[in-house]
């Protein structure tokens, strides 16, 4: 390789060197560490950690906390992930065609966005709380009031409320942006071949906005697995433990049991989880491009 | 000419007010003190607190930051971490944690032996780590039951309980359908939500501790630790005097049942007396809390009590000045302020004799005072308070046995120490 070429790719690759720097230190690091604490034991305050081996992966998989959290978090993903995206579709579908109403529903739309989860977070546990509108709403239709945030059950809902409210807004603006760059002579050669709305929507719309249908559903189910600050805020994980999630656990284990290495042994395990679904849900993928391109 | 002059005094002037910034930035010292709320007017009562200590020490400036309790732990774990922990803290019983990591300064070479006088023996162990004292004992606390006189004189009951047994008498006296929709409008009494410490007392009024041996876990999975909690459930479950959790969603929800006449007896700390007070026009009372049926009278007669303390951090770079304002503030005529402010004790009789004279509410929390039977202290105190909720709330909700609900914690408890 002559000099010039070596001049060249260290120009090339100097450029990638501040990212290098910030993925190095804010990321490869930290993952390094996390690895290391997960096979020692201690806490924030001490100065050496003691070797314990794979006994906190041990006492991970023993622990009826995290059985519960793990069952919580699967329940958030699996109902949450559906019902968001087909609203989210929905509701992308109501402001696909340009009215004088489009503007203001997307402002309404993206409100949500704009707000804090710690503001959200006292919003809802005001709607939802015994004296609250909504209470007073039942009240008024001469139904009996629920007391959201003491079932167990009805706990969950208003984590999921919450969560559909703050952050599912966010995919009808990917949807509505992906229906608005869709090809006008699709839609007008199904009108002709005289498809209704519902037709459109089934045969055209959905099958050509499938990528960003991918990245929406792949998103969700991330940010599904890592909720927190919606469970911290509305309800500390309760009532009796029913709203608890894997990253509550780990924060709980971690910062205030003291048991650094116990949540870097359970942050190990979902990281892998995550990973797995992950890989699942891009193996579809892979399947289905594949079967399109043989086709 | 003029410039030249003009331009010497403009120097002049500059770098005087330089010197002069400089020096005074040599000689002020700059501390940090946190410490998490017992009022709503915290900040309020500390500014005036530190202008007293200012008078004293005007080159000694405290910058006062009110920690939340629900972060505390946190917070201070991570900045001791980081080596800017706070140059005071108020500590509890979680002390040990800090103190055994070496991020508390041992208090012996400060402490002057007419200071360490003042305070009970009992009081200084409590503080100490290790034979160090590591923190002054600044509030003292314990529970009482507060109740409602009015409710008492409407449903005939002329003498507050003593025991068990008649406290569950009372409380159904006083659980009532008043407007006779078939539904209960008032209810005998109601335990705060979140509230870790008052439903612990019948456990250990039962005859348990609270920790085991190495307090690492519960020294409640026996047989009279199910006694006491199945007490609890006999209240919520099968008398059914408690105000039931679906009633409430926050704290201040449930306080208004109490505030609005619709529940007659709170157990509660003693500066809750303050709170009520603050709050409502509720006809106060309080008495000591009915004892329970342990043999040893110092179970029987449990209550929650603890000690706060002021300690300085070992990061410290001003420890001499941390101390004068630990020492000024623990001075009987100065701490009194806080005390009395909030509604707390202190661990000095010489100042309690200073405070709450003629008050009858005060002067139950005072005989409790005398006999102080503090909380211990643990590595794992947050992960105790943290768990016992969870273990209350089980048995309210009739999600487990007053067993089973043991049995879980005392398995939460071993994931989490580790043993």
């Amino acid at each position: 390789m002559n000099k010039k070429k070596i001049k060249e790719y260290a120009i090339s690759y100097s450029f990638l060197l501040p990212f290098a720097i910030f993925f190095v230190t804010f990321t490869l690091i930290p993952i390094g560490y996390v690895v290391y604490l997960s096979f020692h034991d201690g806490n924030f305050l001490q100065t050496h950690f003691d070797w314990v081996g794979l006994k906190n992966f041990k006492d991970v998989f023993a622990s009826p906390d995290f059985q519960g959290a793990f069952k919580n978090t699967f329940i958030y993903m699996l109902i949450e992930v559906p019902v968001s995206q087909i609203l989210a579709i929905l509701f992308a579908l109501l402001i696909k065609k340009k009215t004088r109403f489009t503007h203001f529903c997307e402002i309404v739309y993206f409100l949500p966005m704009l707000i804090s989860m710690v503001v959200a977070s006292v919003l809802i546990s005001y709607i939802l709380s015994n004296n609250g509108p909504l209470s007073m709403l039942f009240k008024a239709v001469g139904l009996k009031p629920i007391s959201w945030l003491n079932g167990q059950f009805s706990a969950k809902i208003a984590v999921m409320i919450l969560e559909l409210w703050k952050g599912g807004t966010f995919f009808i603006f990917v949807y509505s942006s992906a229906m608005r760059s869709l090809p006008l002579d699709c839609m007008e050669s199904a009108r002709i071949d005289g498809a209704n709305a519902l037709q459109e929507t089934v045969y055209v719309v959905l099958p050509l906005i499938r990528n960003a249908i991918i990245l929406c559903v792949t998103m969700n189910t991330i940010w599904q697995f890592q909720i927190f600050e919606s469970v911290y805020m509305l309800t500390n994980g309760g009532p009796l433990g029913a709203t608890q999630t894997v990253i509550y656990e780990i924060y709980q284990y971690s910062f205030k049991y003291y048991r650094v290495g116990f949540g870097a042994a359970a942050s190990l395990i979902f990281l892998f989880v995550i990973l797995i679904i992950y890989g699942i849900e891009n193996l579809l993928l892979r399947e289905r491009e594949g079967k399109r391109r043989r086709k | 000419m003029k410039r030249k002059i003009a331009m010497c005094l403009c120097l002049g002037m500059v770098m005087g007010l330089m010197t002069g910034a400089t020096a005074q930035a040599d000689d002020e010292v700059k501390l940090t003190f946190w410490k998490s709320p017992h009022s709503d007017r915290e900040d309020e009562i500390w500014a005036s607190m530190i202008e007293e200590f200012n008078k004293e020490y005007p080159n000694i400036s405290v910058e006062f930051l009110n920690v939340a309790w629900d972060s505390v732990v946190e917070k201070e774990t991570a900045a001791f971490a980081a080596g800017s922990g706070p140059d005071i803290s108020f500590q509890t019983e979680q002390f040990p944690l800090y103190a055994k990591n070496g991020y508390l300064t041992s208090l012996e070479d400060y402490i002057s032996d007419d200071k360490r006088a003042g305070y009970p023996e009992s009081a200084l162990e409590y503080c100490s780590y290790d034979g160090q004292l590591m923190g002054i004992p600044f509030v003292a606390l314990d529970s009482v039951m507060f109740y409602n006189k009015d409710l008492f004189e409407e449903a005939g009951i002329t003498e507050v309980p003593t025991t068990w047994d008649e406290l569950v008498d009372v409380a159904k006296k006083l659980t009532l359908d008043k407007d006779g929709d078939g539904e209960t409008d008032q209810w005998g009494m109601m335990f705060e939500m979140d509230d870790y410490w008052q439903p612990l007392t019948y456990i250990i009024q039962a005859g348990a501790d609270q920790w085991n041996e190495n307090r690492t876990n519960i020294g409640f999975n026996n047989e009279q630790g199910v006694e006491g909690l199945s007490f609890f459930n006999k209240l919520y479950n099968e008398e059914q005097v408690v105000l039931p959790l679906e009633k409430y969603t926050s704290k201040d929800e449930e306080r208004a049942y109490f505030y609005n006449n619709q529940v007659a007896m709170f157990p509660q700390q003693i500066h809750y007396s303050n709170l009520i007070k603050e709050a409502s026009d509720v006809n106060l009372g309080a008495f000591k809390l009915p004892a329970g049926p342990a043999e040893d009278p110092e179970h029987a007669n449990w209550n929650f009590a603890n000690i706060g303390m002021l300690s300085i951090s070992s990061q410290t770079e001003h420890p001499d000045e941390a101390w004068k304002f630990v020492e000024f503030i623990t001075r009987p005529e100065i701490e009194k302020t806080y005390l009395s402010e909030v509604g707390f004790f202190s661990p000095q009789m010489a100042t309690n004799d200073l405070m709450y004279e003629g008050d009858e509410i005060m002067a139950v929390g005072a005989e409790g005072i005398k006999t102080l039977q503090v909380s211990p202290s643990s590595d794992y105190a947050n992960a105790m308070l943290q768990n016992l909720k969870t273990m209350y709330e089980s048995v309210a909700r009739q999600a487990a046995t007053p067993e089973e609900a043991i049995q879980t914690m005392d398995a939460t408890m071993r994931a989490i120490s580790g043993e």
